[in-house]
């Protein structure tokens, strides 16, 4: 397997950042970014340590993407960052890494795109032996926002997989 | 306001239980009167059980439908479905 082309938008990187998973994936993934999200990764990095050392850690492809304005009404629910990533998913046909779930319906209905969340980064990691099963799933526990039911759909349906696959 | 008393992982484990309709039926009044007067807590614990059973393929897409209403469940299915598909893509990438 040669690596996988994705677009990130801040988010997943953060989510990924915070389980330790982002280095580890380089290995396996190119990174490509819009320079809106590296904008929104060097702000949140001000006051950020952890943010911060994403852009001083990884190595990215950055792209600029315009906005046409037919999306601009989007600026309600999806900040700049994320329309920009998806923006350069649809033009250039490539995934995109993106865990904002309360706006996947609107995601899905605006953009032709491939989606992928954060903890099916972490999913690559277990296949490719860099993480074992239980530490993968720690790791998605880790990322289950308790509070918010949508997250709970992602975590439950990982679970049922990482019970058929991996009897965990 | 009552609570719902659902063990999640007991009913995983006990589908048997769980059709015996005592979410469908008996505990149906407590689910609308959460989904409609209930604290943002008490609606989110309600559609984390839900949604568990949903996950799990406990409760089919139709048993959810007459709970939550078509608009959520969609919302729902296509959480799931995108999470499913998600996954047998990146085994594909690893083959």
């Amino acid at each position: 397997m040669g690596k996988v082309e994705l677009i990130f938008d801040t988010s997943s990187l953060i989510s990924l950042k915070s389980v330790d998973c982002l280095k580890l994936l380089s290995e396996f993934v190119e990174f490509f970014v819009t320079t809106d999200v590296k904008n929104e990764l060097a702000g949140l990095g001000r006051t950020d340590k952890n943010v911060e050392t994403i852009l001083e850690e990884m190595k990215f492809s950055e792209t600029f993407a315009t906005i046409p304005d037919k999306y601009k009404k989007l600026y309600k629910w999806l900040g700049k960052g994320e329309i920009s990533s998806l923006v350069l998913a649809q033009n250039e046909n490539k995934e995109i890494v993106i865990d904002d779930i309360e706006a996947l319906e609107i995601i899905l209905n605006e953009f032709k795109v491939k989606i992928k969340f954060s903890i099916h980064m972490i999913y690559l990691l277990v296949l490719k032996k860099k993480l074992t099963p239980k530490e993968g799933l720690e790791k998605i526990e880790q990322l289950r926002d308790v509070r918010s039911w949508e997250s709970n759909v992602i975590y439950q349906t990982a679970r049922r997989i990482w019970k058929k696959e991996f009897n965990l | 306001m009552p609570k719902l008393m659902i063990d999640v992982d007991e009913k995983i484990n006990e589908r048997l239980k769980l059709t015996s309709q005592i979410l469908r039926l008996k505990q149906e009044d407590v689910i609308r009167n959460i989904l409609a007067k209930g604290s943002e807590d008490e609606i989110n614990n309600l559609l984390n059980e839900l949604t568990t059973l949903y996950a799990n393929n406990v409760l089919n897409e139709n048993e959810l439908e007459r709970i939550l209403g078509k608009n959520l469940v969609m919302k729902i299915k296509k959480l799931k479905t995108v999470t499913e598909k998600g996954f047998e893509d990146v085994k594909r990438w690893v083959k």
